[in-house]
């Protein structure tokens, strides 16, 4: 609150308020969904468009030029016109404007100092609800004022905001002049302009809605369009919460709020739909995807059967069929690593215990991959046959005595992992993925949110060139696993050391976690009150409009994030390296009122490079660190030389001594 | 303005109680009229007024108005229709529609941002070739925001209680169901309907110089309205809703209009 409005308090002996987007707000973008909420809730088609053509002919048919105001009963009485055994009445709409409507913290903040400074506090409303009811639903949400002026009470004679009426009779009422009046409400004209013109002091108050959208913030407008419950949802708790006022809220979180929490509330919703549909008993959440989905299912307490995340990685369940399907292993692992390293390094990177290559002579001798495998060879079949037996029993506890009642949940995509585990137990159980990939492993029992083998195809073709962006929604801070270990008969997955670049990673991961969960925690409520497939339609198209004409601010926030494509992590780029080659530059930013536009090829990402100024991954973690973490050869670094050779890039070499300095400890 | 109790039509359609159905049908084409009124056993037991308009050619409207005030006294519900419209099934029961409203057989109301026409049926050249169908099938009456000029059904009692409810006359052969239900629901909050009949509408055409005319009338006599109408949309702020959609249709196709 700032002193101006204070002052302004302190001098006027009434302060009133609008009711409706002054002291109330709605999670909705629009107040229309209530109508729309009515329709899903209760089964009544068309409900919402009669509800609106109801209230328009009840202004015609029971008010007048001069006096419109109708009543909510004479609005119900039209619309069983409409819809001859309409089976809700005012009480039902009444409850479901409840169920949005939440007190404005800002503006009730006034209410608070007025109240202290020993002020009158009254509403005034046009609205076709009466005071009284107005007041039920004002002290339902912990305000109470002094008087409520409703026009629905005075339609004869007609006195409204609309008209001007309302205001002089409001200063006989209270006993003052309508200068002691001080107003504040949303609507430019019947709450600004009408009260200034009767002598009441009058400020605007811009709607929640209204603030976010002024700001621009990225990644807000996301799901901003007219279409759905679940757009209007998702739009409207948005605006409650208004994640970019936050002191300090990097882009990322905001990525993590408008974006990553719609998405695992979406994914989350359709593995307890297909859960209950597929009679599932027990749900297995593969790690490291499964963490997030794990803690969004804690928070959200859906309908769905007992969950645990199982420890799993592509490394743990292909490597053992290194004997089985020796082309798989070569795709999915070593195909991922280096081309030329040393075997300890090889070694290293696939997890492997060092005790078993130990005095090995070409241990340290630099070789291809090819090499590695050819002189390894007999180490490497040792250990992938060890590890198979390990794995069978391992996976056996996991998927449990009946697999047809298990279903697994991971993030998908081309689903090699999964074709291995199929060899490994037996492939009866059900998998729910966010998207598999056409022209991947595929069978009976497994399905895809998103997308699902080429449905539809537009989605799978733009969320493809930005997978990065889903796979950093479910990332988790903690180490990938490894191998299998059997530790004092238990048999336990091993994990591997985070490295620099998943320290980075994890900073934005950990930001965009933070944001996803805060969003399911504002939303749980709520979280079944949006139509399934409206949901999903809305995250179609919300993350495609994302992957496929990001804002530049949005491209910076996301672009710098180290990925890992391959096992071990043994090489690392950036988010930016994947996705910046299928965003056209001139696509960025064209987004408009919800509407995606496409324009131009390939272009120069350099002077995309050069255009971003905000780079909002800088607010976690400054751009020299970021630049290391990315580096091949980090491990030859030394920070000395590095010193020696760049003296004024302080920055570069004192994080590589504080990197080198940790790693040491 | 007074409120009318709702009061249902106890008797159906073919019942001569007061309350039974008019069906009144202007005509140039006798042939036409002859065979989808008089020869059409879907209208035995009704009473079909046939009206020669070949040598007057009067604008619809002003024969409507004309039958409206012949009938004005009368417990009736009326039903204007175009000559060309062939009834294919079973004649709409009267009985239980409210009389405080407005009805017809094909009408449009927007889903969204979109038009969309409720009543199915064909719609075909004069000779019956090339038949389309049109609009969403309904099985109960159904709201729109306006109805075609094909058929319109009123009661007497709400043109008597209604006394400024009644065709334009300054549109004779265009738009004036349309500007029945927009003054309908504007002047009096009546809601307007479609109901559920089989039929054929042999009517396929383009849009004229005076549709485009009558456009311009409504917008004029509803400056704060914007509806749908099956050819184009309707009223002084028609261009609010063209922004989120064209129509491109048959009869009104976009490729000549911006031409």
């Amino acid at each position: 609150m700032t002193a101006s409005v204070e002052a302004l308090i302190d001098r006027h002996a009434v302060i009133s308020f609008d009711v409706f987007d002054t002291l109330l707000a709605r999670r909705l973008s629009r107040p229309v969904d209530v109508f729309r909420h009515i329709e899903q809730a209760h089964g009544i088609a068309d409900f919402a468009a009669s509800r609106e053509k109801a209230e328009w002919l009840a202004r015609r048919r029971f008010g007048t030029a001069d006096s419109p105001e109708v009543l909510l009963v004479e609005i119900y009485d039209v619309l069983r016109e409409l819809l001859p055994g309409l089976p809700v009445g005012p009480q039902d709409e009444l409850a479901a404007e409840r169920l949005f409507l939440y007190r404005d913290p800002a503006v009730v903040a006034l209410v608070e100092h007025a109240r202290a400074r020993g002020k009158r506090i009254i509403a005034i409303s046009d609205m076709y609800l009466t005071g009284v009811e107005i007041g039920a639903l004002l002290a339902a949400n912990g305000i109470a004022v002094d008087r409520i002026y409703a026009s629905a009470d005075h339609r004869d004679p007609a006195l409204g905001k609309f008209n001007r009426r309302i205001y002089p009779f409001v200063a006989r009422e209270e006993n003052v002049a309508p200068g002691d009046i001080l107003h504040f409400g949303d609507n430019p004209v019947s709450d600004v302009r009408h009260a200034l013109e009767c002598g009441v002091t009058a400020v605007h108050v811009r709607s929640r809605t209204e603030c976010v959208r002024e700001a621009g913030a990225p990644f807000c407008d996301l799901n901003r369009r007219e279409g759905s419950l679940a757009d209007s949802l998702v739009d409207g708790q948005i605006a409650a919460r208004m994640p970019h006022l936050a002191p300090g809220v990097p882009d990322l979180y905001l990525f993590g709020y408008a974006a990553a929490g719609p998405l695992l509330l979406g994914f989350c919703r359709y593995i307890a739909e297909m859960a209950a549909r597929d009679g599932v008993e027990r749900l297995t959440l593969l790690a490291r995807d499964g963490y997030i989905v794990a803690k969004a299912l804690d928070i959200l307490e859906l309908d769905v059967p007992p969950y645990a995340v199982m420890p799993f990685s592509r490394r743990l369940v292909v490597f053992p069929l290194l004997k089985d399907d020796p082309a798989l292993v070569d795709r999915v692992i070593f195909d991922g690593l280096p081309g030329e390293a040393t075997p300890r390094a090889f070694w290293t990177w696939l997890g492997l215990d060092a005790a078993a290559i130990a005095g090995h002579p070409l241990l340290d001798s630099p070789m291809s991959m090819t090499a590695f495998k050819a002189h390894f060879h007999e180490p490497l079949a040792t250990a992938a046959a060890a590890e198979r037996t390990l794995l069978t029993d391992y996976l056996d506890g996991w998927v449990g005595p009946d697999p047809a009642k298990t279903a697994i949940v991971d993030v998908g995509w081309g689903l090699t992992s999964f074709r291995a585990l199929d060899r490994l137990v037996s492939p009866d159980f059900k998998a729910y993925f966010v998207g598999i990939q056409s022209g991947g492993y595929h069978r009976k029992g497994l399905s895809g949110y998103l997308f699902d083998r080429g449905e539809p195809a537009s989605v799978e073709q733009i969320l493809t060139s930005a997978l990065e962006i889903l796979e950093l929604v479910f990332s988790d801070t903690r180490p990938a696993f490894t191998g299998l270990r059997r530790i004092d008969g238990t048999i336990a997955p091993a994990q591997e050391e985070n490295s620099a670049g998943d320290t980075m990673r994890g900073l934005a991961v950990a930001t965009v976690e933070a944001g996803a969960l805060d969003f399911l925690r504002d939303i749980r409520d709520r979280a079944m009150l949006p139509r399934a497939d409206e949901l999903r339609t809305m995250l179609r198209d919300s993350l495609s409009q994302l992957a496929a004409a990001p804002t530049l601010r949005e491209f910076a926030a996301l672009a710098d994030i180290p990925h890992a494509p391959g096992v071990g992590h043994s090489q690392w780029a950036t988010i930016g390296s994947f996705w910046s080659r299928s965003v056209p530059v001139e696509a960025l930013a064209l987004r408009r009122g919800g509407q995606l536009t496409l324009t131009g090829g390939e272009s120069s990402q350099t002077t995309l490079r050069a255009t971003v100024m905000v780079r909002a991954y800088e607010a976690i973690a400054p751009s020299h660190l970021r630049r290391l973490a990315v580096r091949p050869d980090l491990d030859k670094l030394d920070w000395r030389n590095e010193m020696r050779a760049h003296p004024l890039k302080i920055g570069h070499w004192l994080a590589l001594r504080r990197y080198q300095r940790r790693k040491a400890k | 303005m007074s409120k009318v109790p709702i009061d249902m039509a106890t008797a159906d359609a073919g019942e001569r109680d007061g309350d039974g159905l008019r069906v009144f049908v202007p005509f140039v084409n006798e042939e036409m009229a002859t065979r989808f009124f008089t020869r059409n056993e879907r209208w035995h037991g009704y009473q079909v007024e046939l009206i020669d308009n070949r040598v007057r050619k009067a604008g619809l409207s002003t024969l409507y108005n004309e039958i409206i005030r012949r009938h004005l006294d009368e417990d009736a519900w009326l039903f204007f229709v175009h000559e060309d419209f062939e009834v294919q099934g079973p004649v709409f029961k009267t009985a239980g529609l409210r009389r405080e409203a407005i009805y017809g057989t094909f009408g449009v109301k927007m889903q969204g941002h979109l038009p969309i026409g409720h009543g199915e049926h064909c719609c075909s050249r004069k000779d019956g070739t090339g038949g389309i169908q049109v609009g969403l099938p309904i099985s109960a009456p159904v709201w729109v925001d306006t109805l075609d000029c094909q058929s319109i059904l009123l009661h007497t009692s709400v043109l008597r209680n209604h006394p400024g409810l009644r065709f334009d006359e300054e549109l004779t052969f265009d738009l004036y169901a349309e500007a029945l239900s927009m003054s309908a629901q504007e002047s009096c909050g009546l809601p307007v309907f479609v109901l559920p009949l089989a039929f054929q509408h042999y009517s396929h055409g383009k849009v004229t110089e005076r549709y485009w005319r009558g456009l311009r009338h409504l917008a004029r006599r509803f400056p704060d309205m914007a509806l749908p109408g099956a050819c184009s949309f309707l009223g002084g702020r028609a261009a609010e809703l063209e922004a989120h959609f064209t129509y491109d249709i048959i009869a009104n196709p976009a490729s000549e209009r911006s031409a």
